[in-house]
């Protein structure tokens, strides 16, 4: 009698459970990647009008946070002088960072026009087109600069007409017994400059503490010095009034039409100081 | 002007006032079982006048406590009934004293009955409160020997787990730092295990379990979602008794004697998981570890006053994403004490008083990356009183509370927080139970809480009706409406909702408090001998809610931003059960926006203000357990439903550079990973079911008895998502499945 009656309820408890499998047996994939319609390329980088190359990072809008297992691209990046349409096909070239990470960076050895505008698009016939329209700066004058070594100061003079964004010496320095222990300090001198949107400037500094400073050790080796000035054209973006997650926003900070990221037209001048010296391990 | 503080004092005091009647007499007194010296609940006391034979009857409430007033001074016959006890009949002359007492002792009837759940579930429930037994938590299916009061609870309507670990319980739109935890009046912080199956409380050592899912009364204050009020079994005064149980998750062991027979007990539970050895021999290793101790000495005296201490810890540790990704770890300390007692000569019914300290700390780390870490000491002391006036039952009480918060949030990416504060909260609480004719009982309450220098005070008024239309057993409609603040918060980065760590503080503005409004309305109604139905429908409105600011960088962010939230829904339940069989269908279904305003959502959205379902909004929920127990053979199904729950869709990727330092260095550097995210929680998770199984047998050795038991968890291996990292792009899946066998034994 027990027996039966656990039959009945097994029977039933059985229905029970068939039913809930027939009710689940629906499919359950799962896509976290929401159709992306509004970015098809990430550019970034910048139109040295000074150099004679330029170059730019395109990436498609990925799947994947860090990406890796690179296939070749055909991605077609295109640099064109507005005013005669005059373009040209960038050359595409992979760098790996850390291991699997990769990117794809485009250059060509161009020289640009100041004050006239470029357009960088980037296009892949499946993805769509991205593209940034840049404005190239004035002629940046190369400044003048008197360096001592003893004093690690001196003086600087010279004018520019845009915007300034970098002026700044630059050292590599061996801070220890090893190779190992080699650093680069960066010592801006922007705060010298009262009005940086343009004029003639003269300066003078002493580059001892912040060096002292940033080597953490009274007995560094200072291997190289290099003085960076570089001007901007109206692309380059004012942050100062975007918070921390504002900035990091991709549309809060870009000039790509149906993409994100930004490229901008800047006027770099670059002084040796002295070369960069051989690594001495004293092990 | 008279300030809200001293109404409040000017009234308790009235209140408490002796209530002269010359003539009438009182009789009350505790009814308990006399194993254990548990209160028994629902016990029906019938008082028969012998010169003219009226009768009058009442029930036990909570603490056993039954009470008749206005009663002629006479000779009574005093009969108690209890189902599965023996009924007790005296005789009583209440000629001489005003106030008298009796305190009686029930004993287990010898006789076999056939009971079934619902007959011994209590009917008398407030709105928004789900009584749970022993008996209850058996009849989920746990990969254990024992059932569990985790398992149980996340097979209720309106309560949503966020996975299968992690130990994180929603309930009703609230958070897990936004439940109130109490054992035996002292305050538990996290008593679910990381494995989600398990807690400190299997059905050993459970007497019963309160669960107000909202509109809770006034003795509960500081909490805003909801209040579980866990009541432990007291050790057996006259058997020694214990069991063990070995399962391919847990072993556990229990063990209760009396110290003074009749007086005295002491009871002890261990519990220690397996899963982590166990687990290579199942598809997926499971780096989750926990154990908690339990220990309670109980003292019962002949006056009806009895006196518990218990103490309890827990340990969990362990990964939520098992392949990478942070350790979680949290630990519990409580030790705490209790005494309830009737009163003989005096118009103060019944009283408790409950004392103790808490400490819990929690942390997450990492192998490369400095963690964060938090931790609370609370010390406790609130005494509880009840009383009659007239008609009119009137509970209130007064606590006091300290608490030293303590957390260090390394953020990990940015600069680093911590803080530690001293925190204290006094206070008092009233609530009158007023019958209004035979079937209709308003009940408002006042709760007000100080707060030493650091908040306002707050006054927190709340109010439940019940009506029985035809006077009928559970039949009633009720409704129940309360104003909830909670000081103290649990901040947790619930935007992928596959955490465990929460920061306790107080809320870092202190012009802001966490403030919910509860409506509730529900109806219950019995339908025939076999079935009984339940409806419940709710609105509960939030504010000030601490949520993580969006950012879309693939970082942990500490910075907190404020919601306003609003959640509505309804829980139904169907309830079945004939002789053996038992079957139960429970629906939930819950809407929630949450609205929040940051600095940056002008530029990422257009809009400074966003709304969007938070990510523990489960649209639907379906719950259907089965079973029956015949003979020394069970058999238990449960199967679970619920709908996706939101998430964040991401874009796609890339990385940037920010041009704050000069022209980026795109030859050298990577750049900055970076997630192009949709709006916050567009997109939903996919549904999750589960359908868990077991069956046991019970076999009589000679010394011991052995119950074997076979089960599977998610039976046919359904792929249900945990979450998804959207920094990682991981899916975190929940257990494939996995069989079990658990075998325990002992003298039970």
């Amino acid at each position: 009698m027990v027996l039966l009656t656990i039959k009945k309820h097994i029977i039933l408890l059985g229905f029970v459970c068939i039913s809930m499998f027939i009710i689940s047996s629906c499919d359950s994939h799962f896509d976290p990647l929401k159709e992306n319609e509004r970015y098809a390329f990430s550019m970034y980088g910048t139109l040295d009008l000074h150099a004679d190359t330029q170059w730019v990072r395109v990436m498609p809008i990925g799947e994947k946070l860090i990406p890796d297992d690179p296939e070749p691209t055909d991605v077609q990046v295109t640099l064109t002088r507005v005013s005669n349409g005059e373009s040209i096909v960038m050359n595409d070239s992979l760098f790996r960072f850390g291991g699997d990470g990769y990117v794809w960076n485009y250059w060509v050895s161009s020289s640009l026009h100041p004050n006239e505008q470029y357009t960088v698009t980037a296009e892949e016939p499946e993805r769509g087109q991205s593209g940034s329209v840049v404005t190239m700066p004035s002629v940046l004058p190369v400044p003048e600069v008197e360096y001592s070594i003893d004093t690690e100061g001196g003086t600087v003079s010279g004018s520019f007409t845009d915007s300034l964004i970098v002026l700044e010496t630059r050292y590599w320095v061996q801070f220890g017994p090893s190779c190992a222990q080699q650093k680069q300090i960066i010592v801006s001198h922007l705060e010298q400059i009262n009005d940086r949107s343009g004029g003639d400037f003269h300066f003078s500094f002493d580059n001892r503490i912040p060096l002292r400073t940033g080597a953490g050790v009274a007995g560094y080796m200072v291997k190289e010095r290099m003085f960076f000035m570089i001007t901007a054209s109206k692309d380059w973006p004012y942050l100062a009034n975007l918070n921390d997650e504002e900035v990091t926003l991709p549309d809060a900070v870009s000039n790509v039409e149906n993409g994100t990221g930004l490229i901008t037209g800047i006027a770099q001048r670059i002084i040796e100081i002295t070369p960069r010296q051989p690594c001495i391990d004293v092990r | 002007m008279i300030s809200k503080k001293t109404f409040l004092v000017s009234s308790l005091l009235f209140l408490t006032l002796p209530v002269i009647q010359a003539q009438d007499v009182t009789l009350r007194g505790v009814i308990s079982d006399r194993q254990s010296a548990s209160p028994l609940e629902a016990a029906n006391i019938i008082l028969q006048r012998i010169p003219d034979g009226k009768i009058e009857g009442t029930t036990t409430d909570i603490n056993g406590l039954f009470e008749f007033n206005r009663l002629q001074r006479a000779e009574y016959i005093f009969l108690v009934r209890y189902i599965g006890y023996k009924t007790y009949s005296d005789t009583l002359d209440l000629r001489e004293s005003r106030y008298n007492s009796i305190n009686v002792v029930m004993i287990i009837s010898e006789e076999k009955e056939e009971v079934t759940v619902t007959e011994r579930r209590l009917e008398d429930l407030d709105p928004g409160q789900t009584r749970i037994q022993g008996i209850d938590l058996r009849r989920v299916p746990t990969p254990g020997g024992s059932g569990d009061l985790a398992s149980f609870l996340q097979s209720q309507p309106g309560v949503v787990a966020a996975g299968d670990r992690g130990g994180q319980l929603f309930i009703r739109g609230g958070t897990p730092s936004e439940n109130l935890v109490l054992v035996d009046g002292a305050t538990v912080y996290q008593p679910f295990h990381i494995i989600g199956f398990f807690s400190l409380f299997p059905e050993d050592v459970v007497s019963k379990v309160d669960l107000y899912a909202g509109g809770f009364g006034a003795r509960y204050s500081g909490r805003t979602s909801s209040v579980m009020d866990v009541r432990l079994k007291n050790g057996n005064l006259y058997n020694r008794n214990w069991s063990a149980s070995l399962s391919p998750f847990i072993s556990e062991l229990f063990f209760e004697t009396p110290i003074k027979e009749g007086e005295s007990s002491l009871m002890v539970s261990a519990r220690g998981s397996l899963i982590e050895s166990t687990s290579k021999l199942y598809p997926e290793r499971q780096p989750l570890r926990f154990n908690s101790q339990l220990i309670k000495y109980s003292n019962s005296s002949n006056q009806g006053v009895n006196c518990s201490i218990h103490a309890l810890r827990t340990y969990d540790r362990g990964k939520l994403n098992y392949k990478s990704g942070d350790f979680f770890s949290w630990t519990n300390v409580v030790t705490a004490g209790r005494c309830s007692g009737v009163s003989e000569d005096s118009n103060i019914s019944f009283a408790d008083v409950n004392f103790g300290v808490s400490y819990f700390s929690n942390e997450i780390g990492s192998l490369n990356l400095r963690g964060s870490s938090s931790s609370v000491i609370k010390s406790h002391i609130d005494l509880n009183m009840v009383q009659s006036i007239g008609e009119w039952r009137l509970d209130y009480g007064i606590f006091t509370n300290l608490e030293n918060v303590n957390h260090d949030i390394s953020g990990r990416f940015v600069s680093m927080q911590s803080d530690r504060q001293l925190f204290m909260s006094s206070g008092g609480y009233a609530e009158l139970d007023i019958p209004v004719g035979e079937n209709f009982s308003i009940e408002p309450g006042i709760s007000l809480t100080t707060y030493l220098r650091k908040f306002k005070s707050s006054f927190e008024p709340r109010l439940r009706l019940s009506w029985q239309p035809r006077g009928k057993i559970g039949e009633e409609l009720h409704v129940a409406t309360g104003i909830y603040y909670q000081p103290l918060i649990g901040v947790s980065d619930f935007r992928d909702i596959g955490t465990a760590f929460t920061a306790w503080m107080p809320m870092p503005d202190t012009n802001r408090k966490l403030t919910s409004k509860h409506a509730i309305a529900g109806w219950r109604q019995p339908l025939g001998r076999f079935l009984k139905f339940s409806a419940e429908g709710y609105y509960k409105e939030m504010s000030n809610i601490p949520v993580s600011v969006w950012s879309s960088v693939a970082q942990f962010s500490t910075d907190l931003a404020y919601a306003n939230g609003e959640v509505f829904g309804a829980d139904v339940r169907l309830e079945f059960n004939h002789r053996q069989f038992y079957a139960i269908l429970g629906y939930g279904y819950s809407w929630m926006e949450y609205e929040t305003a940051q600095d940056h959502f002008g530029i990422w959205f257009g809009e400074p203000v966003q709304s969007y379902h938070p990510p523990h909004d489960r649209r639907h929920q379906l719950n259907i357990q089965a079973g029956f127990e015949v003979g020394n053979f069970t058999a238990n199904i449960n199967w679970m439903y619920g709908s996706g729950f939101p998430f964040t869709q991401p874009l796609g990727f890339d990385s940037y550079f920010s041009f704050l330092e000069g022209p980026p260095n795109i030859k050298g550097e990577f750049g900055n990973p970076r997630v192009l995210l949709d709006k916050p929680f567009e997109g939903r998770l996919p549904d999750f079911h589960r359908m868990d199984v077991s069956v046991a047998q019970e076999f009589t050795l000679p010394l011991i008895t052995m119950i074997v038991q076979a089960g599977a968890v998610n039976a046919y291996d359904w792929e249900n998502l945990f979450y998804y990292d959207v920094y990682t792009q991981r899916q975190i899946n929940q257990l494939s499945f996995m069989p079990y066998i658990s075998i325990k034994f002992g003298s039970f």
